[in-house]
């Protein structure tokens, strides 16, 4: 009598897996679609700032670090597949003239395909919040359709991958207060008075 | 051997499209495979396997290497994907989920009579203990594969796989006395 694992591998055999039709144009397509990521530092008068980008756009953006070494180590600890390679054209000057108080917007193609599609409405509405402007967590929850989502677009905001990019700092607790900032309360007041923007504090 | 290739496949594949590339030649049959098991049509097939290695080309730069088989990655977005296209299904038709599963294992082997048993065995098990079998099987996943892809220990792997393999000696027993 054969055995059960004997019965099954029979099984197998016998079994016929057509060949695939569309594996040629399927491997072309993905490969086609490769976002390979770039990593580059360059320094502003805020600091030494780090950028992950893919040929789709910027992925990441790292807050001015102290040290070149410092962005990038921690740029590295970040996406620590990344190629280094000289940043995309217009960011570093862009940057520079924004922490210089010479420029209002940012001419740069982001990369959001890595987000989920509820951060990347929560982003794609942030970044409509203009120079030297705040707007509160609520306000942004109404702009989403989600108005009892604050807490949600909080964290959100939180996870920005790509800060001053899309300015979560000029987002303010509804009381007139800083709320918070993964860069830091300092960096934020920063920022905010570099734009001239006025809090009630 | 495979895990210490896997560990620089995978570096190779967050670094370059060629690498990626490598990632698709060396696991897309094997993909591609275990949707056709599930589903019995290669045209399902290939719209799966292509989706699970779009899911892969996403979530690449963020994997990290857990000394697991990269393959059991694929095959638990693979399992995701199948599960998504009989849900597409069930809400088209009122389609018999088990039956149709059950049909695209076996539709394309011959009906020798011992091996039909075999198959009416295994269509009585539960669908865990069958997907079990499936896995250890059909897909021939080693033992830490099963594991990584439904995410228990390998031990458990084995407990559930020496229960399913019980139960159809049982059933076939049944069949063929």
């Amino acid at each position: 009598m054969k055995s059960v694992e004997q019965r099954l591998v029979a099984l197998r055999e016998r079994e016929k897996i057509p060949a695939s039709l569309r594996r040629n144009a399927i491997r072309a397509r993905l490969l086609n679609a490769y976002p390979a990521t770039r990593l580059a530092i360059f320094e502003t008068s805020l600091g030494w700032v780090g950028v992950a980008f893919s040929n789709r756009g910027i992925r990441a953006l790292h807050l001015p670090r102290g040290s070149r070494a410092h962005a990038l180590r921690d740029l590295q600890r970040a996406f620590p597949y990344g190629v280094i390679a000289a940043p995309p054209a217009n960011i570093a000057h862009e940057l520079r003239e924004y922490a210089q108080g010479r420029r209002r917007e940012f001419d740069v193609t982001l990369d959001w395909s890595a987000l989920k599609p509820f951060q990347r409405a929560v982003l794609m509405s942030a970044r409509e919040i203009p120079f030297g402007e705040t707007r509160s967590y609520g306000w942004l929850a109404n702009a989403i359709g989600k108005p009892r989502a604050s807490r949600a677009v909080g964290q959100a905001l939180h996870n920005n991958p790509v800060p001053i990019l899309v300015p979560c700092h000029r987002v303010v607790a509804s009381d007139g207060g800083l709320g918070g900032y993964a860069g830091g309360l300092a960096l934020k007041r920063k920022l905010l008075a570099l734009e001239g923007a006025t809090l009630n504090l | 051997m495979r895990r210490v290739d896997d560990r620089a496949l995978l570096v190779r594949a967050q670094t370059s499209a060629a690498g990626f590339g490598e990632l698709f030649d060396a696991y897309y049959d094997r993909i591609y495979a275990y949707a056709y098991r599930r589903v019995g049509s290669r045209d399902a097939a290939d719209d799966i396997a292509a989706t699970v290695f779009e899911d892969a080309l996403r979530g690449i730069q963020k994997l990290r290497w857990q000394d697991k088989p990269l393959v059991a990655w694929l095959y638990r977005i693979a399992a995701r994907r199948v599960a998504d296209f009989y849900r597409a299904k069930r809400d088209e038709s009122a389609l018999d989920e088990t039956l149709a599963s059950d049909d695209a294992l076996f539709a394309h082997i011959e009906h020798a009579d011992e091996l039909a048993a075999v198959r009416r065995a295994l269509a009585r098990l539960g669908e865990r203990e069958r997907e079990m079998i499936r896995l250890a099987y059909f897909d021939e996943l080693s033992g830490d594969a099963i594991a990584a892809t439904l995410n228990c220990s390998t031990n458990s792997a084995y407990v559930r796989l020496h229960r399913a393999l019980k139960k159809l000696e049982k059933e076939l027993r049944d069949e063929i006395g």
